[in-house]
């Protein structure tokens, strides 16, 4: 059953085997895998339950209701803007797709700086494979390309960079670009359309519309408590305390550590919250003869992977496509005034791709504010803010490669590149410096991390939390470092894992 | 304390949070040489809307920032062809939480101030008041500033007005955006 706020007219009292916080793919991996193992377990999520008939494909709609902060979410001081979904489903509710499994080169790392065993990649290739197979997960074939992704192809392939098609969990996709503001055709096999339902029909009950706010109590009798709300009026309805015995924390790698924050547990390594890790991104945009409408079309099928750990230092960038949209372009095309607004109407001519950094030096932190509201900081380091401008280069290279006749960066004061041999001196005499460029994450990771050692992480390698028995994170904020691809496989795969376990373990674990 | 107490006990210190974050202390710092006077002085304007969250100054400065931002001019509400982005500004900013709304307020509030802008530019006039050169010259001053809440700033009112001006769907025919396209919508 799923309930949304509405329905729900007095205060909620309710008991369970597993109380699930969030409902992406932690939470809603989580569910299937232990409703289908016969634990009663409620689904508790924030933000609303929308289905494809809500979906109008407009930036309005799915900012306003199905984005954290209405997608103004960002660091204090509003440097790196952090994209993230807040409705049934998660960030995979308005997420582009690309489906990679974790590098195997980044899963030793873990092995060998964190002593995390049980996830090397003959661990999760099992994982892995039911997580692509339940998600359809195909590569695309080649003339599903839309000509954004085609610069990508065609460029890196012109350069000689390794490039290839990536999967993608899809079935029925009629390419119609809009899987980040919600799929319109219920072609995108979302975790609010394969986990959640899937979870429901083997006794599971989500309460959309209900934030937890606190975490209390140990052992058989632990409470979330917190709100009940009126997500279209912004207002709290009424109140919700749930007993467990097992929660699971799967708010996400900001709104996580949040929680646990508030309630005053899980920080005896003093490392909640810290380790935030963004796979740091921005763009470059290509201004091109031929038409792009870089909105239509599968918005991400194909990637540039020539420069991760090429110097086998764990770091380098990747290369994506990146769908445009109206607002998004805006927001990240650079400068203002007449400028801009001729630069926005080139837009059915623009290329556009993202760059991500797989982060060595940075560091990253959630706090909580005054408001009781996630605060989070990122200071980018040397060695990422050179990967950065190497990553820029070779997109701009790309586009170059691909017919751009003029390559923009998303530097504020504008930084346009009108030949190959321009890029080296214009990025280099650019400004690093915060908010002088746009820069995005909506991969944020990290901020419970996992490892063997109670001292320096949160959790286990089952993702149980080190502080108290049968209290577990299971989320993208367990990774112990960047990943250096797209999460979601990554992130469904250990959730699957260890919610396997735990089912396995119940008894013990539910002391 | 029950456990809807112990949720509702935070503190919600607005100086405290201010101080927390850079542009903040950087409103607290300029706020105390501002008179009162300038502060409350209203903009005169022909047609006063009826506004939510906005003072009738804080909608003019924001009109007037908006349209040079976005470059689409500010027009009157019911027009058919301009999109009065600070009025969607208003209705959005009425519905966020009271930490953001701080936040806009002060922000208008030091932008628009004359002591801030002598501060920040040599210059002592309200960005109000400034012809379409001197905006577009104040604005590069605080996109390109060496002080970090200026850029922060500008990107705040930058990220207001181009969203506001851009879901509006009267933009998209001026940049040749369809909306969402089905079936094959490669083209
Ligand atoms: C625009 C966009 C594009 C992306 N594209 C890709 C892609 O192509 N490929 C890929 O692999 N990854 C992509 N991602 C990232 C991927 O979707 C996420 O990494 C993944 O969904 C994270 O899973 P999670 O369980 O950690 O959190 P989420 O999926 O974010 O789920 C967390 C949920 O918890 C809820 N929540 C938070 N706090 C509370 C609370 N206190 N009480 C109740 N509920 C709460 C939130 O509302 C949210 O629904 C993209 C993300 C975005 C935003
Ligand atoms: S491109 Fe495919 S998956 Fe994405 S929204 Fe359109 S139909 Fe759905």
């Amino acid at each position: 059953m799923i309930v949304r706020g509405k329905d729900i007219t007095g205060p909620l009292r309710e008991s369970a085997d597993v109380c699930i916080i969030g409902s992406g793919c932690g939470g809603g991996a989580s569910a299937k895998i232990l409703a289908e193992a016969g634990k009663k377990v409620i689904l508790l999520e924030e933000g609303g339950y929308f289905t494809s008939r809500d979906f109008d494909g407009t930036e309005g709609f799915a900012y306003q209701t199905m984005y954290q902060r209405r997608a103004g979410q960002s660091t204090e001081d509003l440097s790196v803007t952090v994209l993230q979904g807040r409705c049934v489903g998660g960030s995979t509710t308005v997420n582009w797709m690309t489906s990679l499994r974790t590098p195997e080169f980044t899963l030793d790392d873990w092995r060998h700086r964190f002593g995390i065993e049980g996830l090397s990649a003959k661990d999760l290739d099992p994982y892995f494979e039911r997580v692509e197979r339940y998600l359809n997960v195909k590569a695309e074939p080649d003339e599903n390309h839309n000509p954004n992704n085609r610069i990508i192809l065609d460029g890196a392939r012109a350069l000689g960079y390794s490039t290839k098609a990536n999967g993608r969990n899809a079935r029925g996709c009629v390419r119609s670009g809009a899987c980040g503001l919600g799929c319109p055709f219920d072609a995108k096999l979302s975790v609010a359309l394969t986990y959640v339902p899937d979870a429901v029909k083997s006794g599971a009950t989500v309460y959309a519309d209900c934030r937890a706010e606190k975490i209390e109590g140990s052992g058989k009798t632990k409470r979330v408590a917190g709100y009940v709300l009126d997500n279209e009026r912004r207002t709290t309805k009424t109140d919700f305390v749930i007993e467990a015995p097992v929660v699971i924390v799967s708010a996400s790698a900001i709104h996580s550590p949040v929680l646990l924050l508030k309630s005053g547990v899980c920080n005896s390594s003093r490392q909640l919250g810290k380790n935030l890790t963004f796979h740091l991104t921005t763009a470059v945009a290509g201004r091109f003869e031929r038409i792009i409408y870089p909105s239509g079309g599968i918005p991400q099928s194909a990637m540039c992977d020539e420069f991760l750990n090429k110097n086998g230092d764990n770091g380098g960038f990747w290369v994506e496509a990146v769908p445009v949209y109206p607002a998004l372009a805006a927001l990240a095309f650079p400068g203002f005034g007449r400028a801009h607004r001729e630069r926005m109407r080139e837009f059915p001519h623009t290329g556009a791709s993202i760059t991500l950094v797989k982060e060595i030096d940075s560091v990253g932190r959630v706090t909580v504010n005054d408001h009781g509201r996630a605060s989070i900081s990122y200071d980018p380091g040397p060695k990422d803010i050179e990967y950065l401008k190497q990553g820029v280069a070779a997109a701009a290279r790309i586009h170059f490669a691909a017919g751009a006749k003029e390559v923009m960066t998303l530097h504020a004061r504008p930084t346009i590149i009108r030949s190959e041999g321009e890029i080296e001196r214009k990025i280099r005499a650019a400004s690093w410096e915060r908010n002088s460029l746009a820069l995005f994450s909506a991969h944020p990771l990290g901020t419970c991390r996992m490892g063997n050692d109670p001292q320096n992480s949160v959790v286990d390698p089952h993702c149980q939390t080190h502080d108290v028995p049968g209290l577990f994170v299971i989320d993208g904020s367990v990774t112990p470092t960047s990943l250096g691809v797209n999460p979601q496989i990554t992130l469904l795969g250990i959730a699957e894992k260890s919610a396997e376990w735990l089912a396995e373990n119940f008894a013990a674990v539910a002391r | 304390m029950t456990h809807m107490d112990s949720l509702h006990a935070e503190s919600t210190g607005r100086r405290r949070f201010l101080r927390q974050t850079l542009f903040g202390s950087a409103a607290l710092f300029v706020a105390p040489f501002i008179p009162a006077k300038i502060l409350r002085k209203q903009t005169a304007r022909n047609t006063a809307p009826a506004l939510l969250f906005f003072t009738q100054e804080e909608y003019a400065v924001m009109s007037a920032a908006a349209a040079r931002l976005t470059g689409f001019p500010a027009g009157a509400p019911d027009s058919r062809d301009t999109i009065d982005a600070a009025l969607r500004a208003d209705k959005f900013l009425s519905t966020e939480d009271p930490e953001i709304q701080d936040q806009i307020h002060l922000l208008l509030t030091i932008f628009n101030s004359p002591i801030a802008a002598l501060f920040f530019s040599f210059e002592f006039s309200r960005f109000t008041s400034m012809d379409d050169k001197a905006q577009d010259g104040y604005f590069e001053g605080w996109m390109t500033s060496s002080l970090g809440f200026r850029r922060t700033g500008f990107q705040a009112l930058k990220r207001l007005s181009m969203s506001m001006v851009y879901t509006d769907q009267r933009s998209f025919g001026e940049i040749g955006y369809h909306g969402i396209e089905a079936p094959g919508g490669a083209r």
